[in-house]
């Protein structure tokens, strides 16, 4: 990092590559914001959480925002002029299909860099973002081993899933409540569990185009309801579900996140295993239901057959 | 006759009267209550114009399912266009025997029927309750399959659109339908150093966006070209384009003739709907165009001779997003006011499509031009900019229930018309909103008597009309 240069750059898409930011020189920070109030009627809790996070000014060196949700990419603009820091709005194509939608994903991580780089970051060479690579993904590999360790439920308890999206501080009561009911959680796929995880990186890739294998392991690697077409999101579910043997499905959503609402209803007659749909509305009183709701789930999931 | 707004029953003996005197209509001509009687009861509290090219709009506009209908039985092939709202027809109509709609018209669906149909039942069923925005009526349009064939190819832009209707049309996907996605990205303004490309509407994006975009559009032109059995070069293609411009500029003339003239030669019901036969010609581009002069040769005769159908002093307000109960453009009047602009979030449509670039370069703009594609600030210019150029004096942000950029640009929109001297007011409108009624009227009765009582800045400064 330049002299005189430090700080945090905080973001919440899995889309932004924590080792680009790394590599300039920042210390990348996920956020998962913690709600302060109910947001109107229409917003996203989780996004409205975000964006009052960045905008109460956080002290960071610059927020990142991205366009993988129509509730964040208009975030941003409420963000704007508020005690914020300077904002980058990463566009994510939701087609990935195409060579040319991973084309564009990758300019738009390079024109992230040229942003880092004007707030002072260093520049980055290869070999220097080939080393934070390797890094970050070693870390992650030895997370999932250890995860993959813990993950086998007790005597008794049920294995069930969580899937989703986002899910802000506050709702994370969520995993509690299905431990405290006698679950257990053996696949988190909400957008800060494994769902969200970009590919193992291709070492060999590393030496030659560090940049292009970054690009493909994020994008291709994380599934996500917005994507489009979705598809990869049910094939990689299909798979986890099986190998990990899970009972019972608790799918939570945001009120107003239209992605993951929308596949509510299709993934309970895909998965046909005892789903429970959370939808987190932001208000007062919630979690008090939401852990009765659960006790309920995790013992039917526990008595079936 | 003077012009003049009359109900549904006195269109009866308006068209017998018209008859009589000789007017010739075309094939889909008729007295307009046999839509009522066929299903579509809205039209039964709503109040129309009286002119013959009024009775020609709505009876174009009531008989696009029979014209699909036939169109399918002529062996022709029909393109589901979706979401992008004014391109992907522009193209399919480049192409020999085949006709595009945009199946989003369904959301007008329960509004005409009254709810009477089981489009949101259908939805509920899905999944889709009614926290979505009332396109997902579409999606039980496309169930029950009672109101537009099964296009034999569907297309839809994703990307920086609305997640309402992303996530609908992947529950139809997800259903079995097979759909073409493109990817519309959100617009960006050209970072220092990068090379721009103007954009319609006065936009700007990076040219690497356009680039992206015109790519994007090449596979869908190579699936129009798959299924009607032969690719169109670029000269079939800009030809394409000259004749949406056609209709463009028509319309364009139109909104100039009646927002301008102090006495509104046509109503705000309209001229909606005149505004939304340029996003697929309402499945006969021809037709559109003739219907479109009719509607502009009568309003420029109106003008030409001080009449209209409103008083001069009724208050003049900016219209911002389009409404699901068409019934609320008439309230507006019935309160004192008359639209003098708008912004239905399809100004891309409106606009010409540069005609002096290579013509998927051209459509490529058109789409980056779309209002919904970039941020609320860039709207908000367009919107005050004219807002000015036509007099305003107010302006309402009409809310689309459920709709996710609702709500967080309504209020932008509204704190930024109210800095710009604007008087606003933000307004919520169900497909049917009869039972809010006496609310939507108190607050457009505040916003008309505000403007009476100070004007708007735009009034003022004694721009626009």
């Amino acid at each position: 990092m330049h002299p005189g240069v430090s700080g945090r750059i905080v973001y919440s898409s899995p889309f932004v590559p924590a080792e680009l930011i790394a590599a300039h020189g920042f210390v990348p920070e996920r956020t998962i914001p913690r709600r302060r109030s109910a947001p109107p009627e229409g917003v996203c809790p989780f996004a409205q959480a975000f964006a009052d996070s960045v905008g109460a000014g956080t002290g960071a060196a610059a927020a990142i925002f991205t366009t993988m949700c129509d509730q964040m990419r208009r975030a941003v603009e409420t963000v704007r002029g508020r005690d914020a820091p300077p904002l980058f709005v990463l566009n994510v194509p939701h087609t990935w299909q195409t060579a040319g939608a991973r084309r564009y994903y990758a300019a738009e991580l390079d024109r992230l860099g040229r942003f880092l780089q004007g707030l002072g970051g260093v520049p980055t060479a290869d070999a220097d973002l080939a080393r934070v690579m390797r890094e970050h993904d070693d870390a992650r590999r030895a997370g999932a081993a250890s995860a993959a360790g813990g993950v086998t439920p007790g005597d008794g308890a049920a294995p069930v899933a969580v899937v989703g999206g986002p899910l802000s501080a506050g709702d994370r009561v969520l995993f509690d409540c299905i431990a405290r009911a006698g679950g257990a959680v053996v696949l988190d796929a909400t957008e800060h569990g494994e769902r969200a995880l970009p590919l193992p990186f291709d070492r060999r890739r590393l030496g030659g185009d560090p940049r292009g294998e970054l690009a493909a392991a994020y994008f291709d690697g994380i599934v996500d309801a917005g994507r489009r077409p979705n598809t990869e999101l049910y094939r990689w579910l299909k798979a986890r579900l099986a190998a990990r043997a899970v009972r019972g499905i608790v799918f939570a959503h945001y009120a107003w996140c239209d992605a993951w609402h929308a596949e509510a209803a299709r993934m309970r007659e895909w998965a046909r295993l005892p789903f429970l749909c959370l939808e987190l509305t932001g208000e007062a009183g919630a979690a008090a239901v939401l852990a009765h709701r659960v006790e309920a789930f995790v013992e039917t999931v526990r008595c079936a057959p | 006759m003077r012009p003049m707004k009359i109900s549904l029953r006195e269109w009866d003996a308006r068209h017998a009267e018209l008859t009589a005197a000789g007017l010739a209509e075309p094939s889909y001509g008729g007295p307009l209550s046999r839509h009522a009687a066929g299903g579509d009861r809205r039209l039964l509290k709503l109040a129309f114009d009286n002119s013959a090219a009024a009775l020609r709009l709505w009876n174009f506009l009531l008989t696009e399912e029979e014209r699909l209908a036939a169109a399918r039985a002529a062996g022709m092939k029909i393109v589901g266009a979706m979401k992008d709202l004014g391109t992907v027809p522009v193209m399919a109509y480049s192409f020999p025997a085949t006709v595009a709609f945009y199946p989003d018209g369904a959301w007008w669906l329960p509004c005409f029927k009254e709810l009477s149909t089981d489009l949101f039942a259908i939805a509920d069923g899905l999944g889709i309750d009614d926290s979505f925005c009332p396109v997902r009526a579409m999606l039980g349009a496309f169930v029950s399959g009672a109101h537009f064939p099964r296009p034999d190819l569907l297309v839809a832009s994703t990307g920086a659109t609305c997640d309402d209707f992303s996530a609908i049309a992947q529950r139809l996907q997800g259903l079995g339908v097979p759909i073409l996605w493109w990817e519309a990205p959100h617009r960006r303004p050209p970072d220092p150093g990068e090379e721009g490309v103007e954009l319609p509407g006065g936009l700007a994006a990076p040219r690497a966006q356009v680039e992206f975009v015109r790519g994007e559009l090449v596979r869908v032109r190579e699936a129009l070209g798959a299924l009607a059995g032969t690719a169109i070069d670029d000269a079939a293609l800009a030809a394409g384009i000259r004749a949406a411009n056609e209709i463009r500029t028509v319309l364009a003339d139109l909104r100039e003739g009646v927002f301008a003239t102090p006495a509104a030669p046509l109503p705000s019901l309209e001229m909606l709907v005149a505004e939304m036969l340029a996003l697929h010609f309402c499945s006969d581009r021809a037709e559109a165009l003739a219907v479109l002069r009719d509607l502009r040769d009568e309003a420029r005769a109106r003008a030409a001779a001080g009449e209209g159908v409103l008083p001069a002093d009724a208050v003049r307000v900016f219209w911002v997003n389009p409404v699901a109960d068409l019934r609320v453009m008439n309230l507006l009047e019935d309160c004192g006011g008359r639209v003098c602009g708008t912004e239905y979030m399809i100004c891309h449509a409106l606009d010409l499509i540069p005609e002096d670039v290579p013509p998927m370069e051209a459509l490529a703009r058109m789409v980056l031009a779309d209002p919904m594609a970039g941020s609320a600030a860039d709207r908000v210019r367009r919107i005050l900019r004219d807002a000015q150029r036509f007099g305003a004096e107010g302006l309402i942000v009409s809310r689309i229930p459920g709709a996710s950029h609702c709500a967080w640009e309504g209020a932008v929109i509204a704190e930024a018309a109210a800095a710009a001297g604007l008087p606003a007011v933000e307004i919520e409108v169900p497909p049917v909103a009869d039972a809010l009624r006496p609310a939507l009227r108190t607050r457009i009765e505040a916003l008309v008597e505000t403007c009476r009582a100070g004007g708007g800045r735009a009034k003022e400064e004694g721009v626009g009309a």
